[in-house]
Formats: structure tokens, C-alpha cells, sequence
């Protein structure tokens, strides 16, 4: 009681007598989650405006005598002729480190049932990208601990990798065992106690997705303990469109709190294709001229302002980065489609899944030759290029030399020499969901691989001799993967090492068995 | 010849231009003659369009005129005369006033002017504690 009485006495004493100016308008017409409103000569481009109920809009389309606002929440109760008022400020949202953990709208506001968010800053959701001069090189790797991807096409903190590929080829799981590899190294680094230790924390913006399948994406985050690192962004699939519209700025304004204050964040999309098609019916219904595939024309604008927001700062800007995954879904394969081709212009790469790969047993389905990073190996430790240089070409020269081998059953040593290391790179490379692995232990599997260590196991057998060879190496010998991260080089004393250890574990591993 | 929608917007703007007096006010004399002009020499198919836009534009332009200043209680005529002179002043032209007593203002009072509203009211400061503690 008497908190209630010192609330009121509090407000009181600072109720402000002033006369208080707003700009207001009328709602002259109210469908789609889109409201015409006249009046509001001063609202600016994107700003909030209230509606009456507490629904809030942003004004999108300003004309000389009407303003056509998206309305961000339940439209039904809004009629013709409530009064709109504007808020002076432009869209932002909440961020900072009380949002990890959270599942938040795509404002910002909790969806998880967890209470408020105490944060104490917010960001506008569009903001200008970094220029020119406060960037650096992408030159830090970010492992996603899937040894395809790191070994291949390394992705390095700041660097914009795209995920593209068919519907149930494994992107979201891609992105999510990114996260959860993140977590487990963030856990490993703090706990070392290393001052130097730069941790990434990781935001997932679901756009336009089942809510069963936001569900299934977070209990898989707290089962693996990454949840904490982690922001979940959801506008889902039964969201208005401007919601969905909106959630992947929303996120990146997040993730720029975490790169602005020299921290590294990552930051995925799940997906924009989803959100190019909300885009544009939000523009079809605001009246803005259609262009290709009915999208407006400023569609390639809308991911390439969101894409330029992922950056490298350099050292005077406080060293963050915020590294984008953002996913594309095709339609039966066809990376040339309207959206996929723009964000494959826009992006530093792409990982392209396959369904046929994938219907083969062949997970993460990557397809080697339209993957790519062009940030490449400047995003690799030493060590990790000296195993992995090749790979990328061995398995080219695999997949061309298997077409030919299939006309013929006569082959000579050295073909089936480089058919053979092609099979057991392949299956090396097959890795279960939610099961990332740290660079050392990628390491090693590598280089065991390139000296003939894996040749005289059957192809079937190696994903459970590197899982075999995995938990020896993590269990017994913790102290040569500790040296390989210190290092971060294979020096001499490191491969004797190694090749005591790869004798000692196939002594133990029964291909057989 | 047809005319489309923004073109009859834009004409009628034009037509409100010649409505006003050499002061720049508007004036019924000359908002008839526009009125007698329109109905003989415009296609009769699209009359009704442009004197609807037109109707809106003068109703713009006297709303811009005018003040709506909203009481609780009462408010005395030297109050009004001063209210006047400073948003005349504001926006820099002769703005007249309509009054009206809403007792649901509690107290203070609100003046609206086209789309800006100034507001000093209790029921608004009611307003923003509950949205600030209660929503």
C-alpha cells in the first residue's frame, strides 16, 4: 500500500505542467495492417507513431496530404476517424547484454515469459553501416565447427557467409550448430581465465517460420547450453508483415550494440527470402510500384543496407565485428532466382546445400564446387591451413575422377589412391546435428587423414573412427590440443607428437567392431 | 479530356490560390466565382471529383485558420485574447477561435490547430502516468 501511495506521490511531485505539442492526424482508411492517416505534417520517415490502444506504427509512405503507416500490433481495433499521434522517435529497439538469453518481438518486447528486459540502451533499427575508414580486413576466424565449412570455406568474423540451398537440406541446422559451437567455445574461454579472449555472442532472428519449429530451434539452444550466448529474434509466420519486415533490423541493431562496444556478435537470418516476400506485401499494399516478380524495386536496398551492417572495426573503433549468416531458401535448386542472386552479390560467399546430397546420407549436404568463401584462408589459423589447404581441390579432382571412374573398372594406383582419400574426406566430413567441432580436434582428423592414417579403415567406418579418434584425442591427450591452440601452427614437435598419439588410438579403434 | 486523381488535386489546390482576397484570406465572393467558373467550363463527368477536392482544400485552408481550444471549467475572455495573440504569433498569421467547455479535461485546457495539439490538461497527464505504470 504504501509503495502505491509513494508511486503516485512520486509522480506527482514530477508531473510536468507545461503545455505538451504533438503532431496529430486521423485515420481516414484502415485495412491490411496499413493505415492512411491525414494530418501529421511533421512525422518523419520511419518514425513511431501511437495509435489509439497503445498499437504502435511506423509511418512508410509520406505523401503531401497522407501518411500511410504499417501498424506493428492488433489492427482490429483500430476504426476511421481515431486520432494518430506522433512519438519523435524514430523505431528502435532494446539492446544490449540483459537481451541475452531472451526470445524477444521484433521490438524488442520478451515473447519468452521471462519478465522485462532491464536494458538500459536502445537502437534505432535502421542505422547507416560503417563507412570506409572505421573497417579492418576480415582476418579473425569464426569457427562454425563443421569441419566442410571451416576446412573449405572458412568464415571469418565480420564476413557476410550466405546459406543457401532447397527447402530440408539442412540450413537452419548449419546455423544453429554455429551458435551452440560459439557457446562452447565462449564456456572453454572464460573459464581458461585468458584476458585476451574475445567471445561471440550470437542473435537468431526467425523470420516468417512456424512457431513449432522457433520452438524445436530454441529447446535444441538450451539443450546445449547456448541459449545463454544467444538472442532469438522471432517474428513468426502469424505476424503481421511489417513485423517480419522487420525483424532482421531489429537484430542487426542488437548485434551492432555488441560490435559498436568492441565486441564480437554473430547474427543469423533465418530467412530472407521470407522477408522479401512480407517486403513486398507491404509495399504492394502501400501502392509502390512492383518490378521483377511483383518485389518493389528497392528489394536489392533492403538487403543490401541490412548485409552492410556486418562489419570488421579497426582497432580505433574498438575492434568488434558482427558476422552475418543469412539464408536463402531456393526453389527446386535454382540459385539464379530473383532474391538468391542479389544476396549472392552481396554476400562475401555462399555455402550451397544440395537435396541430393543430402537425400544421400551426405549431411551437412554442402556442394564443394558452388560453395565458396572469398574470404578464404585469411580466416584460418596457420595450423588449420597447413592440413586444410588442399582439401578444397582433392575433393574437386574426387568428384571429376568418380564420373569417370564410373564408365571404367580399370584403374590405376594413383587414381584409385586419390578415389579412395576422396571417399574418406567425404565421410570425414559428415557430421550429425548439434555436434560442432573445435578446430583442434578438426585439426587433427585432417591431418590424420593426409597422412594415410585413415587409409587401411574401410570408408564406412571413418565418421566412427573420427568420432572414435575425436574422444581420444579430447579425453587422453588434452594437453597436445591445448599446445595446437596455443601455437596455432603444426610445428615439428607437434607432428611426432601426433603420430605417437594416431598409433597409440588405432592400437585401441576396431574398425570391425 | 480526362484528367486523373492527382491532377484534379492539384488543380483544385490551384483554384484555392484564386479563392483567397489580395490580404490572402479566403473569401466567399471570390470562392463563388471560382464555384460559377468551375461549373461552366469543366467537364461536367469530372465536376463532381474536382469540387470534392476542392471542398477538402477550403476546409484545409480554413482549418488552418482556426483554433479549437478545449475547457474544463471556465475560461475567461482575457485568457482567450492572450491564447490568440501567442499562436498568431507562432505561425504567423490571423487565427480565429472556437470554444468549448469539455468537462472530461478535469482541468487545463487543450487548443487544437490543423494537426499540431497543445495540451495541458489533467485527463492528459492521467493519461501518460497510467500508460507509464499501468500498461
Amino acid at each position: 500500500m504504501s509503495t502505491l501511495t509513494e508511486q503516485i506521490q512520486k509522480e506527482i511531485d514530477t508531473l510536468d505542467l507545461n503545455f505538451s505539442k504533438k503532431n496529430v492526424g486521423t485515420i481516414v482508411h484502415v485495412a491490411d495492417g496499413v493505415a492512411h492517416i491525414e494530418g501529421l505534417s511533421e512525422v518523419m520517415y520511419n518514425e513511431m507513431v501511437l495509435f489509439p490502444g497503445d498499437v504502435y506504427g511506423i509511418a512508410l509512405n509520406l505523401t503531401e496530404d497522407e501518411v500511410d503507416c504499417v501498424v506493428l500490433g492488433d489492427i482490429s481495433s483500430l476504426k476511421e476517424g481515431d486520432e494518430v499521434q506522433t512519438t519523435g522517435k524514430l523505431l528502435s529497439v532494446p539492446v544490449g547484454k540483459e537481451l541475452l538469453g531472451r526470445v524477444v518481438d521484433a521490438l524488442g518486447h520478451p515473447v519468452d515469459g521471462k519478465g522485462d528486459i532491464k536494458s538500459k540502451e536502445h537502437y534505432p533499427v535502421e542505422r547507416i553501416a560503417p563507412g570506409i575508414l572505421p573497417r579492418q580486413s576480415v582476418d579473425q576466424p569464426l569457427q562454425t565447427g563443421i569441419m566442410a565449412i571451416d576446412s573449405m570455406m572458412p568464415v571469418g568474423r565480420g564476413q557476410r557467409e550466405l546459406i543457401i540451398g532447397d527447402r530440408q537440406t539442412g540450413k537452419t541446422t548449419i546455423a544453429i550448430d554455429t551458435i551452440i559451437n560459439q557457446a562452447q567455445i565462449n564456456r572453454v574461454g572464460f573459464k581458461s581465465g585468458d584476458a585476451d579472449f574475445r567471445p561471440v555472442y550470437s542473435i537468431y532472428v526467425a523470420v516468417g517460420q512456424k512457431n513449432s519449429s522457433i520452438a524445436r530451434t530454441i529447446a535444441t539452444l538450451e539443450k546445449a547450453n547456448a541459449l545463454d550466448y544467444t538472442i532469438i529474434v522471432n517474428a513468426s509466420a502469424g505476424e503481421n508483415p511489417a513485423n517480419q519486415y522487420l525483424a532482421p533490423f531489429s537484430g542487426a541493431a542488437m548485434g551492432e550494440w555488441f560490435m559498436q562496444n568492441g565486441m564480437d556478435a554473430l547474427i543469423v537470418y533465418d530467412d530472407l527470402s521470407k522477408q522479401a516476400v512480407a517486403y513486398r506485401q507491404i509495399s504492394l499494399i502501400l501502392k509502390r510500384p512492383s518490378g521483377r516478380e511483383a518485389y518493389p524495386g528497392d528489394v536489392f536496398y533492403l538487403h543490401s543496407r541490412l548485409l552492410e551492417r556486418s562489419a570488421r572495426l579497426n582497432k580505433d573503433n574498438g575492434n568488434g565485428s558482427l558476422t552475418a549468416l543469412p539464408i536463402i531458401e531456393t526453389q527446386a535448386g535454382d540459385v539464379s532466382a530473383y532474391i538468391a542472386t542479389n544476396v549472392i552479390s552481396i554476400t562475401d560467399g555462399q555455402i550451397f546445400l544440395e537435396t541430393d546430397l543430402f537425400n544421400q546420407g551426405v549431411r551437412p549436404a554442402i556442394s564443394v564446387g558452388l560453395s565458396v568463401s572469398r574470404v578464404g584462408s585469411a580466416a584460418q589459423i596457420k595450423a588449420y591451413k597447413q592440413v586444410a589447404g588442399k582439401v578444397k581441390l582433392e575433393l574437386a579432382q574426387y568428384r571429376e575422377l568418380k564420373a569417370f571412374a564410373q564408365f571404367g573398372s580399370d584403374l590405376d594406383a594413383r587414381t584409385k589412391a586419390q578415389l579412395d582419400r576422396g571417399d574418406r574426406i567425404v565421410e570425414l566430413f559428415k557430421q550429425s546435428a548439434s555436434s560442432p567441432r573445435p578446430v583442434e580436434i578438426q585439426i587433427c582428423l585432417l591431418w590424420a587423414v593426409q597422412n594415410a592414417y585413415f587409409d587401411d579403415i574401410s570408408s564406412k567406418k571413418v565418421t566412427a573412427a573420427a568420432n572414435s579418434l575425436q574422444d581420444f584425442l579430447s579425453t587422453l591427450q588434452a594437453s597436445l590440443l591445448e599446445q595446437i591452440l596455443k601455437e596455432k601452427n603444426l610445428t615439428e614437435s607437434i607432428e611426432d607428437e601426433l603420430k605417437k598419439i594416431l598409433l597409440a588410438w588405432k592400437n585401441t579403434f576396431q574398425p570391425e567392431s | 479530356m480526362t484528367y486523373s486523381n492527382s491532377k484534379l488535386k492539384i488543380l483544385a489546390k490551384k483554384l484555392l490560390q484564386v479563392s483567397r482576397d489580395e490580404k490572402g484570406n479566403l473569401s466567399s465572393q471570390q470562392v463563388s466565382k471560382v464555384l460559377a467558373l468551375i461549373k461552366k467550363q469543366f467537364p461536367s463527368r469530372q465536376l463532381r471529383l474536382l469540387l470534392k477536392h476542392y471542398l477538402n482544400a477550403v476546409k484545409q485552408a480554413l482549418l488552418q485558420e482556426q483554433a479549437i481550444i478545449e475547457y474544463a471549467g471556465t475560461i475567461v475572455p482575457s485568457e482567450i485574447d492572450s491564447i490568440v495573440k501567442t499562436i498568431s504569433q507562432h505561425y504567423n498569421r490571423s487565427i480565429t477561435t472556437i470554444e468549448k467547455n469539455v468537462p472530461e479535461l478535469i482541468a487545463g485546457i487543450k487548443i487544437r490547430i490543423v494537426d499540431d495539439v497543445y495540451n495541458t490538461s489533467i485527463e492528459q497527464k492521467l493519461q501518460i502516468i497510467q500508460r507509464k505504470n499501468f500498461s
